[in-house]
């Protein structure tokens, strides 16, 4: 595949609406529907995911041309694990207050498919401030979709946002459960397959 | 596979006018539609109901007409919503609204059934595409939804049966009112013992509990009511007597070998009377959306149904399993139909033919 | 084969080049790392001795902990303690090593500093230097014991045990004469909404208060918690004025030898945590009254 044509901005909300990690192209389910009890989780979680797809993402297109075809992906993987370890390290070291908060998310981050799957299908073919734009946006459409899921989880499921009581009350535990994640990952990919539906036949209408 | 045959012998049969129909399966047309059988489950889940009143209260009436509305609601609503065809009055959320009601415990608050409605209808089914589209039983799931919201509610809200026709007795009372535990619950955690010296001897404990005379969901205490409704669908052919049947033995048959303190000492009888076995055998796991339809996988599907109650009975966090064993099974039910292929009666097709 | 060799050679760089950052920051983060996970014990341990930033410690509070080890000669088994002594000015280890029945073996000292004892590796290697071939030894447990000024004031026991899921892990103050101060769970993973209760102050604050001879036979019963004890246990939410002194008193000895009161929902969670407490403070109980006496007849010069 060719380097990309599109624009820095293009690229970055491209991961954002047209690519979402989760809503679009459904990788990373298992935190999608473990993690995102509550929007601090979700914000969290986002963040670790973020940094790490950027770090790893610049990296790889740094040094693509060394890379040798037949081991690509067990070097994206050690990327990725050294970048992880470096994050993890440095945060229990230096910030423990959000190594406290943050640890297990950052610990988790090795296995996730989006990253692996940025760095084989963008970061190996791209230049390094393209991988960048486009690493950025799709860490913060994974930080988008698990704050959205876990707005909803934690609204309905606990009657708290950000740990604040809101409702007084807990509407629907079940929301708080891991099955309503699938639950609430379909009706979100169903609205945004609907919205794609719609926006594109707005576009031939015009 | 049965049309295949049906249709050859209808084109040898129409061959001779020169008038050749085209049409898609199914050929055969019957008296018995959806609509009829639909009705005719309904009336036999009726007497429960009204023995319900007596046993519990008034207000398990109250629950099961709301959760009878507002299943119909949602259908109807959901359904216009999205621009599909209105299927309100073939009658299956009907169904679902009094099985719904029928699991769920006697003692939960009114607007309780309405949520389990929504899940019921609205997701389980309307989403998936409509009546024969549904993966799980709806009712089934409208109850495992329920129970994951409202754990409180729905493991604690037993009332103990009316003896004296009061039966606005528990009217007004709300879940913080925990009367009683289902001998399920006594039997998993303070054993045998306790389950006698709670609901008397053995021998009154099988009439009562036959009868229904216990504490439970609203419509699953009265094995002998069920059977009889049960045994009317078997003999009006709407359902045939695999599944029951194989749940039922097999719960049994589980719950001996393992239920007891030893191998082969655990009590079938009670482990079938004492819990949602009839109401899931003959009416839920006979759904036909959710469950094979040849013989053989139907009675691999009701065994596993009993097999995964008494697993869940015995060692797992719930005291009732049915609920969840039909569910899983429910995913089960397209491999089952793989599985159980009915031998095929044209000559088997040459290798590539099918090219 | 040029293909093969050219594979092998790219993954083994690649591993050598991650595998060389990651221990290069390793070295770097290793000593501010582990002062920061010193600190989150710490700070676990003085909140349940009842010290907050608005509340600190005083400045004679100490810690000193003692390692429970478990040391196999051929068929014998022993336990050894290894307890922290005073040697003069400053502070030494010496491992006491008592049999199954209680009986005092021998006494041998470790050469270790206090601050190199918090490690496990470091404690092993001095370890090795007096517990000679074929005597192999195990790590069991640690105990911590708080001190103020010359008075005993509790122990802080870590531990673990299975709950609805997977293990619970908590931390357990007790006062010398093993009354429960305060129990705080570390780690678990109970459902949310029903086990994951047990995190709440009105559950774990129920065991504060409860005295050896209750806990011995505590229970868990099914009844709905009463309102107002529930408020009480809320510490956290007490707004000023909310409880008068007496009232305090008065709710607090009335439920002082009551048994706990389970979660609703979570009867499971909470039977295990119960559970889960009783054994560590029997066992505990049992293991420190050996070894008071061990120590007191063999006149052990310990800092705690």
């Amino acid at each position: 595949m060719a380097p990309t044509t599109k624009t820095n901005k293009e690229l970055f909300v491209n991961g954002i609406l047209n690519e979402n990690p989760i809503f679009r192209l459904a990788l990373s389910m298992c935190p999608a529907v473990g993690i995102s009890t509550s929007v601090m989780n979700g914000l969290l979680l986002g963040i670790a995911v973020l940094f790490v797809q950027v770090f790893s993402s610049c990296t790889i297109a740094l040094i693509k041309d060394y890379i040798h075809p037949r081991i690509r992906i067990p070097t994206y993987t050690l990327t990725i694990a050294t970048w992880v370890t470096v994050i993890d390290l440095v945060l229990a070291a230096y910030v423990p207050v959000a190594y406290k908060a943050m640890g297990i998310f950052v610990k988790l981050i090795v296995a996730f498919a989006i990253i692996t799957m940025r760095l084989e299908m963008f970061a190996c073919k791209n230049t390094v401030t393209a991988s960048f734009w486009d690493g950025l946006g799709m860490g913060l459409g994974f930080m988008f979709a698990m704050m959205t899921l876990g707005f909803v989880r934690e609204l309905l499921g606990m009657g708290t946002l950000l740990g604040y009581d809101i409702l007084g009350f807990r509407p629907l535990l079940f929301f708080a459960l891991p099955a309503a994640g699938f639950f609430l990952v379909g009706l979100m990919m169903a609205m945004f397959n609907y919205i794609e539906v719609v926006y594109n036949r707005r576009k031939k209408g015009l | 596979m049965v049309e295949t045959q049906t249709e050859t012998t209808a084109i040898t049969e129409v061959e001779k006018p020169a008038r050749l129909f085209v049409s898609v399966s199914p050929h055969v047309k019957s008296a018995e539609t959806i609509n009829k059988i639909m009705w005719t489950v309904v009336a036999c889940l009726m007497p429960p109901l009204i023995l319900s009143v007596f046993i519990f209260g008034f207000q398990t009436l109250i629950i099961t007409v709301i959760s009878v509305a507002s299943c119909v609601a949602t259908e109807a609503i959901s359904q216009k919503l999205l621009h599909r065809p209105v299927t309100v009055k073939d009658g299956s959320a009907v169904i679902t609204g009094v099985l719904l009601a029928y699991i769920i415990p006697p003692g939960v608050p009114y607007w309780m059934p309405i949520l389990g409605a929504v899940m019921a209808i609205f997701v389980t089914k309307v989403l998936m595409g409509g009546i024969g589209f549904n993966i799980f039983n709806p009712a089934l799931i409208g109850r495992a939804f329920l129970v994951a919201t409202y754990p409180v509610a729905m493991t604690s809200a037993w009332l103990l049966p009316i003896r004296d026709a009061s039966i606005f007795k528990y009217m007004g009372t709300g879940v913080d009112a925990i009367t009683t535990a289902t001998p399920l619950y006594v039997l998993k955690h303070y054993g045998i013992g306790a389950v006698i010296e709670k609901f008397g001897s053995l021998a009154s404990i099988y009439g009562n509990f036959f009868i229904g005379w216990r504490p439970g969901c609203i419509g699953e205490t009265s094995a002998f009511l069920l059977i009889i409704g049960g045994l009317f669908l078997i003999y009006k052919k709407y359902i045939t007597w695999h599944i029951p049947v194989s749940v039922i033995v097999s719960v049994g048959f589980f719950t001996w070998v393992f239920g007891g303190e030893k191998l082969f000492t655990g009590n079938p009888l009670l482990a079938v009377l004492s819990g949602g076995v009839i109401l899931g055998a003959f009416f839920m796991a006979t759904d036909y959306v959710t469950s094979p339809n040849q013989k053989a996988g139907q009675l691999f599907f009701g065994a596993g149904i009993g097999a995964l109650t008494v697993l869940i009975r015995l060692k797992g966090g719930y005291p009732e399993g049915v609920c969840y064993a039909i569910l899983l099974m429910n995913t089960l039910t397209p491999a089952i139909d793989q599985w159980f292929k009915p031998r095929r009666f044209a000559p088997q097709p040459q290798e590539g033919a099918q090219k | 084969m040029k293909q093969i060799l050219r594979i092998t050679i790219g993954l083994t760089i690649s591993c050598l080049i991650a595998g060389s950052i990651m221990g290069l920051v390793f070295t770097i983060t290793a000593k501010a790392k582990k002062h920061n996970e010193h600190l989150n014990v710490q700070e676990t341990m003085l909140a349940l001795l009842g010290y907050t930033k608005a509340n600190p410690a005083p400045s004679d509070l100490r810690f000193h902990s003692v390692y429970r080890y478990i040391i196999e000669d051929g068929e014998a088994k022993y336990i050894g303690y290894m307890v922290p002594v005073k040697k003069g000015a400053t502070e030494g280890y010496e491992l006491v090593v008592i049999n199954l029945a209680g009986k005092f073996v021998e006494k041998l000292e470790v050469p270790i500093s206090p601050e190199a004892a918090i490690e496990e590796g470091e404690r092993e290697t001095a370890l090795k230097t007096v517990l000679r071939h074929p005597k192999t030894f195990t790590y069991a447990d640690t105990t911590i014991i708080a001190r103020l000024g010359d008075k005993q004031l509790a122990y802080l026991l870590p531990g673990e045990f299975p709950g609805f899921k997977t293990f619970i892990s908590v931390m357990l103050a007790l006062d010398p004469n093993f009354k429960i101060l305060g129990l705080e769970i570390m780690e678990h993973e109970e459902d949310p909404g029903l086990g994951a209760e047990i995190e709440q102050e009105y559950f774990k604050n129920q065991f504060k208060g409860k005295s050896f001879e209750k806990v011995k036979r505590l229970k868990v019963i099914k009844e709905p918690l009463p309102d107002k004890y529930k408020r009480y246990l809320e510490t956290k939410k007490w707004k000023k004025g909310m409880f008068s002194e007496q009232e305090i008193e008065s709710i607090r000895s009335k439920y002082q030898d009551h048994d706990i009161y389970a979660l609703t929902g979570a009867t499971i969670s909470s039977r295990s945590v119960t559970n889960g407490v009783k054994n560590i403070i029997k066992k505990f109980a049992y293991r420190m009254g050996k070894l008071n006496k061990v120590i007191a007849s063999q006149h052990i010069a310990v800092t705690f």
